[in-house]
């Protein structure tokens, strides 16, 4: 398998190393002796029927569930014992499948927020944000980058779908992580947006590196460097595009259901 | 946009409208010769000054503590044991009435504030009925009778005196109005945006980066101090001090003050005290049993506009705009 060859890479070329990750909900194995490698610059992509237990795992990668045993190493350190806020301050961010942004504020709030996080500490309780100009400025940078620069004021809860889904991404990407985890960015988008952010997402290519959950097949083998499968919380392949196209295993278990 | 900009001329409007009348109170109480009403407003005020600290913590936080009047009674009863040993330097009283108030909310809210949801209320009032059920106990501050205070606060100046009413009134007036633009002030800094952040999607947050138990703690020791302020100037309004102060019932109130003023609004926990207390007033002239039809007329009021008086604000008066 794929996975096998890569592990064998130096270390310094691997991001995100996760090895024998398990977590259990009472009987049920979500992530069962899972190991893989995220390398740098690559957009790796996770795939697998629902249930699978890859939003499960990416959890536990961000640091919102704890893993029952098994070691992730990111960049070279153990990150296991840390909490989600100190995994997220070394550079992983992460979107949800299910849209998580903070409904009250405006988009810019949203996303100046994210950019507050990296920035020094927040126990400044007098100074407008507003006035922070490298925060606002950054901000609006990366608004406009996805194309929402004219929604700014937008309060969030007001979006479209499609548009709350583009926050979404733009929330992980004003973090200007070292790994970009995303659950499902094009859940419930239309044609349409899904063109859009497809295309954004290539623009991404070799600036970030990428972890991915995507359901649609044309997005992921247009994106992804390498794919790996997960079913019943196993990683049952990983590989190229073509290597995973042909893998008799995946195509009876996943790409065969189509 | 011509929506807000009518909803901030109303703000606007209430505003003046709150703030003048506290800064009049006084002198309508000498033109109609009441000087009882300065004495009212007076506790007004400090009712509103625990509300606004309160505001901080259950309007933009989301952290509805339900047990908040312990710092109104740690507060007090700074200032009133000191009183007992003869103590009446305001400066002392202050700085240990703040350390203190800071330490209790430091180790209530490391407590409580790992809870979220029923649990959180329940604790916080669990933990103030602890503190109820002490200051009953001890005799020496006069148990549940309380506590007498036979000299105010001494500012070792003759510029100013606690026992001037007017000037207690305006130095009351002035922290009231400091509070207001340190809520105003800090709800708008990175830290106030974290709090609000935390209120509206913890796990969003701690996904950006923000440990958030630290913030909210910070936030639930910087409401404890403010509404220990209030609870020093109480003490030297009243000249006395009672397990009262900390009741249950006492935090009930003041969550209803900021809940009918209007939740995260600066101005909301003194519209708030100013308009509870006016409807106590008026509901018991009517009966002698006016909880009765006060607790059925807050609910409505909940019900009916979620974000109080300053949720009624924003109702779009029909025809003409």
């Amino acid at each position: 398998m794929g996975c096998l060859v890569s592990r064998g890479l130096a270390m310094n070329n691997v991001l995100l190393r996760i090895t024998d990750l398990n977590k259990s909900f009472g009987g049920v194995c979500a992530t069962d002796h899972v190991s893989l490698d995220v390398e740098r610059g690559e957009i790796h992509a996770l795939i697998g029927p629902n249930g699978a237990g890859k939003t499960t795992m990416i959890s536990q990668i961000s640091g919102i569930l704890p893993s029952d045993s098994g070691e992730i190493e990111f960049d070279g350190t153990p990150i296991s014992h840390m909490k989600a806020p100190a995994r997220s301050l070394m550079g992983i961010a992460r979107s949800f499948q299910i849209t998580s942004i903070l409904r009250e504020f405006t988009c810019q709030e949203n996303v100046a927020l994210a950019i507050q996080a990296h920035f020094g500490h927040s126990y400044n309780m007098w100074r407008p944000v507003s006035s922070e100009e490298k925060i606002q400025d950054r901000a609006v940078e990366v608004l406009e980058s996805i194309g929402m620069g004219e929604l700014r004021d937008t309060t969030s809860a007001d979006l479209a779908h499609g548009e709350q889904r583009q926050l979404e991404l733009a929330i992980a990407l004003a973090m200007d992580p070292k790994l970009l985890i995303l659950d499902e960015p094009l859940a419930g988008m239309g044609r349409m947006d899904s063109v859009k952010i497809v295309d954004f997402l290539k623009g991404l290519k070799r600036k970030f590196t990428i972890l991915v959950i995507e359901h649609d097949m044309d997005a992921v083998f247009t994106l992804a460097d390498r794919i790996s499968v997960m079913v019943y919380g196993r990683l049952i392949a990983s590989g190229t595009p073509d290597e995973i196209r042909a893998d008799a295993m995946v195509r009876s278990a996943y790409l065969g259901v189509d | 946009m011509r929506l807000l900009n009518s909803l901030q001329k109303r703000r606007t409007i209430l505003a003046c409208l709150v703030i003048g009348t506290c800064a009049l109170a006084p002198i309508a109480a000498g033109i109609l010769d009441q000087p009882y009403y300065i004495n009212l407003f007076s506790r007004l005020m400090i009712w509103a000054i625990a509300a606004i600290s309160l505001n901080l913590i259950l309007g933009y936080g989301g952290m509805i503590s339900f047990g908040h009047s312990l710092y109104l009674g740690i507060g007090a009863y700074t200032v009133g044991i000191f009183a007992y040993y003869d103590i009446y330097n305001f400066y002392l009283q202050l700085v240990t009435a703040i350390a203190v108030a800071a330490f209790i909310a430091l180790i209530f809210g490391g407590i409580s504030l790992r809870t979220r949801g029923v649990y959180f209320i329940m604790i916080t009032m669990a933990l103030t009925q602890m503190v109820y059920f002490l200051s009953i106990s001890i005799e020496e501050y006069g148990s549940d009778d309380g506590l007498i205070i036979y000299d105010r606060s001494d500012f070792g100046t003759n510029l100013i005196s606690m026992d001037n009413p007017i000037q207690r009134y305006y130095l009351i007036f002035l922290v009231m109005i400091a509070c207001l633009y340190f809520s105003h002030r800090l709800i708008r800094s990175r830290f106030g945006y974290v709090i609000r952040g935390t209120k509206s999607n913890e796990t969003r947050m701690e996904v950006l980066g923000y440990s958030t138990f630290r913030y909210r703690l910070v936030c639930f020791v910087i409401a404890g101090v403010m509404c220990a302020l209030g609870g020093v100037l109480s003490a030297n309004v009243e000249k006395f001090v009672s397990p009262d102060i900390m009741h249950w019932t006492r935090s009930g109130e003041l969550i209803f003050m900021v809940v009918l003023g209007g939740m995260a609004s600066i101005l909301g926990p003194v519209t708030g005290a100013l308009v509870f207390w006016l409807l106590s007033e008026f509901f018991s002239r009517i009966t002698e049993h006016w909880h009765l039809i006060f607790g059925p007329f807050l609910i409505l009021v909940v019900l009916l506009s979620p974000r109080g008086i300053d949720g009624l604000l924003s109702i779009k008066r029909s025809g003409n705009e």
